[in-house]
């Protein structure tokens, strides 16, 4: 599968349009251009923050250096093509914290390693991240290197349950009830160190781990940070590592969502589509949640909007996940930390970009202009060049019969115009039916306007049940020619004539479309007319 | 199990985001929800989207639109050939999927286009495939609701021949619609007036007209193409469509025979609001009608 280039921008290109135009194309391109840089400027941005001479600095928590943090700098090296700046961050990890069986201790601080047990998220993303640098950058060695830190994740760190093979937090947990946290688990990353190595205990990793969440997803809605899986695929959520505590939704848990949203197996994506329903709504999103998802702190933090936007990706709301995308970058700008900055460059790199291999749930671009498509050149090739197609000619014969089963119509159709005032004139015949022939013909594109009377001065009219119809209800228009044009009602409102919102009912529309208008609301004797038109909405089907 | 408090812990420590960050962030998401008002009560899916074969050496294809969420296969159109534009779509806000695969083509062939698209509401898409065989390539084209001025027709050119790198399109009067178009591109929308237009379509090697149909009211696209003997040719297609003539005001469609069994307060009222204008709450109502009248007569 060739993977495609993004595609030349569409809409505004520079072609000179000489003649008056509309000025709505204008904001077009911000949007679009704007994720494609993201992924490359926030990579670079945290490398530029955050690392020294190779070693990731965390800043805000007293300038120590954890596996966790070289593995994220290694991924966002490749997120923003920066060879030398990996190389770096691999050195610096190899130099000062690979043990002897190719783990990574966990903690160094003032010129050393303070805590040599490993943590398996860490050394997961850094094989991952060894991998595709391989990839990115023709380099061999890395992939090997990259091949041998994995397995020997997978011989130190991984054991079976009845649920399947799962991820240890670390070397620590291998007694069951394991201790267990979610966010650990990578399908990305497994299925990349699959590819590359061809170990088939990856496979069996992502479905047990996918089954791990599934069942903590059964016994509480939201992922916790922390949780206990027995040998025998028992689960419970815990408060900690330790299982002391109260089990909540923190800075651990968010990863959970991100990690799933970007995998490229469905039944991963719709687990994290599934953890969207439990998440507040609210714009303002706590940075922890209880397990419950009320809020346990004022605080906001990055990762928090980048799981929710995750979530929201994978449930295919994609406006949903910009608008936490820019809440995201919002946060990590104006309160800047070591932990949001890289899961800020992260999230935008594994939601809409495929550079660290996974199935970015952002891939297209609502704006058109970054979209990303494949194409199979060679595929369905003729032999040389063909005439296009004429498109269907406009059907120029007019409406003659209109049928609404639901409420008895079943009439023929005069033309109407406008009168001197501008309005459309109503049919004169209480009984009949018209249709605007200075508008839209019924079945053509656009909003075509078919009216009728609700009442005579002495009793009900042909369209005194037009109120009664509801989504769903099926309106046949007959032509001249004997062709049919099939509508559905999709809506009904009142509006006030006076104040006839002409714009948006007769708005123009890419599709054939019904107005079916009738009078509503209050008679006012004076004038001798309702207030209000019932404007009833169908379209074609 | 010991040392679990020291992997976990000192993990995570945050800074305290100040309350500013909440003020930038609601700004931020007003900025994020301007879209098009939708009808209030209307259930119709508000997006659209539509496809578009623009590869003059490349068979009719089947298409599959397939939501992102679910993976559900929302809509199949058989037999598009070159040249062809489908009608446009109705879809519901999300993430789709569309494939192209050769209608005549085994099952499980690779399809040769997949472009996923983001549809959101009032924004209808193109998504084309354009170019030749060898190097096929997609775009989405947005593209445009707003109504033509009175008496008018918006037009643009999506120029789509794999002959002629560049184009020019005027009319064979001389009024001119486009400039240097691209291969691959679209134009801006140019107001015109109504229509039927003759167009002249003009590259380096070859010149060919083409004539068109741009009724009052109407949005167009004209796609420059090129035809079986490498020639260039142009045809459009509606993007969407208003009253030629618009109208002010509703419809008066109504005798008022049954307005007083009406269930309506307001028309119950206004028979019977002189005899009972004593009562308090009445009077509001009556005062309201009243109001309603003087616009009516303005």
């Amino acid at each position: 599968m060739s993977l495609a280039h993004r595609a030349v921008a569409g809409a505004a290109l520079s072609a000179a349009v000489v003649m008056t135009m509309a000025a709505c194309s204008a904001s077009v391109d911000s949007d679009t251009s704007m994720q494609e840089r993201s992924t490359v400027a926030s990579a670079t941005a945290f490398l530029d923050t955050y690392v020294e001479d190779g070693r990731v600095v965390r800043t805000d928590q007293g300038g120590d250096t954890v596996s966790e943090g070289q593995a994220y700098g290694m991924l966002l090296a490749v997120a923003a093509d920066d060879a030398s700046r990996f190389d770096s961050i691999w050195n610096w990890t190899t130099a000062n914290l690979q043990r002897d069986d190719l783990l990574l201790s966990w903690r160094w601080k003032d010129g050393g390693v303070v805590d040599e047990q490993p943590a398996s998220d860490a050394d997961l993303d850094a094989a991952r991240a060894l991998v595709l640098a391989a990839d990115a950058f023709d380099r061999d060695d890395l992939r090997k290197q990259g091949v041998a830190l994995g397995s020997a994740v997978l011989d130190e760190m991984t054991a079976e349950t009845s649920l399947g093979r799962i991820l240890l937090p670390g070397q620590w947990a291998t007694a069951s009830p394991h201790a267990y946290n979610p966010s650990y688990a990578s399908p990305a990353a497994y299925d990349v160190l699959e590819r590359a190595s061809g170990d088939p205990r990856w496979a069996e990793l992502a479905e047990g781990s996918r089954a791990a969440t599934s069942a903590l997803l059964d016994a509480n809605a939201l992922p916790t940070d922390w949780a206990t899986i027995g040998a025998d695929g028992s689960v419970a959520i815990a408060g900690s590592a330790g299982g002391g505590g109260e089990p909540g939704y923190g800075y651990d848990a968010a990863r959970t969502t991100i990690r799933l949203a970007e995998s490229c197996d469905p039944d991963d994506r719709a687990l994290a589509a599934r953890i969207s329903s439990a998440l507040p709504n609210d714009e303002v999103l706590a940075a922890e949640l209880d397990s419950g998802a009320g809020s346990r702190t004022t605080d906001q933090h990055p990762v928090a909007y980048a799981a929710r936007a995750a979530a929201s990706a994978a449930d295919g709301r994609s406006d949903d996940a910009r608008a936490d995308l820019r809440r995201m970058a919002e946060t990590a700008a104006s309160s800047p930390t070591y932990y949001g900055s890289a899961w800020n460059a992260l999230t935008a790199a594994m939601l809409s970009d495929d550079v660290l291999g996974g199935c970015p749930a952002l891939a297209a671009d609502a704006d058109g202009a970054a979209a990303q498509g494949t194409t199979a050149p060679g595929i369905g090739a003729t032999a040389g060049f063909q005439d296009p197609v004429a498109p269907a000619s406009a059907n120029t014969a007019p409406p003659v019969h209109i049928s609404i089963p639901a409420i008895g119509v079943d009439t023929d159709l005069n033309g109407l115009d406008r009168g001197a005032d501008g309005w459309i004139q109503a049919p004169a015949d209480y009984d009949a039916v018209g249709w605007y022939e200075k508008g839209v013909l019924p079945g053509e594109v656009g909003p075509a306007v078919i009216a009728g009377h609700v009442d005579s001065p002495t009793g009900p009219a042909v369209f005194i049940d037009l109120p009664r119809l509801t989504p769903g209800d099926t309106v046949a228009i007959e032509r001249a020619d004997g062709s049919t044009a099939d509508f559905v009602v999709t809506g009904l409102q009142t509006v006030e004539k006076d104040s006839f919102p002409t714009e948006s009912i007769y708005a123009p529309t890419p599709t054939p479309q019904l107005r079916l208008v009738t009078c509503a609301g209050a008679w006012d004797p004076a004038s001798g007319h309702y207030i209000d038109n019932l404007v009833v909405t169908a379209v074609a089907r | 199990m010991f040392r679990s408090a020291s992997t976990t812990s000192p993990r995570r420590r945050v800074t305290r985001i100040a309350a500013g960050a909440t003020a930038a962030l609601v700004a931020c998401g007003l900025a994020a929800t301007v879209a098009p008002a939708a009808h209030a009560t209307d259930a119709a899916p508000g997006g659209w989207a539509r496809v578009a074969h623009l590869s003059p050496d490349t068979k009719s294809v089947d298409v599959q639109l397939t939501a992102l969420a679910g993976g559900a296969v929302v809509y199949e159109l058989d037999d598009v050939a070159y040249g062809a534009v489908s009608p446009y779509i109705p879809l519901a806000d999300g993430t789709y999927v569309v494939s192209m695969v050769p209608s005549d083509a085994a099952d499980g062939t690779q399809p040769v286009v997949q472009q996923s698209i983001d549809i959101a509401e009032g924004e209808p898409l193109t998504v084309a495939a354009f170019g030749r065989n060898a190097d096929l390539t997609t775009t989405v084209f947005e593209d445009d609701l707003s109504a033509p001025a009175e008496g008018e027709a918006r037009v643009r050119v999506v120029q789509a021949s794999t002959v002629e790198s560049s184009v020019d399109v005027d009319t064979t009067e001389g009024r001119v619609i486009a400039r240097d178009v691209p291969a691959g591109s679209a134009t801006g929308y140019a107001a015109v007036p109504a229509g039927s237009w003759d167009l002249s379509l003009t590259g380096a090697d070859e010149v060919a007209t083409s004539a068109v149909d741009l009724p009052a009211g109407s949005v167009s696209t004209v796609f420059v193409l090129d035809d079986a003997k490498g020639s260039l040719t142009a045809q459009a297609i509606t993007d969407s469509a208003t009253l030629a003539d618009m109208p002010v005001g509703g419809i008066h469609t109504g005798g008022g025979g049954t307005a007083a069994a009406s269930i309506t307060p307001l028309g119950t009222e206004a028979g019977t609001a002189a005899g009972l204008a004593g009562v308090f709450g009445l009077v509001a109502l009556a005062g309201i009608l009243i109001r309603r009248r003087a616009r009516a007569g303005a």
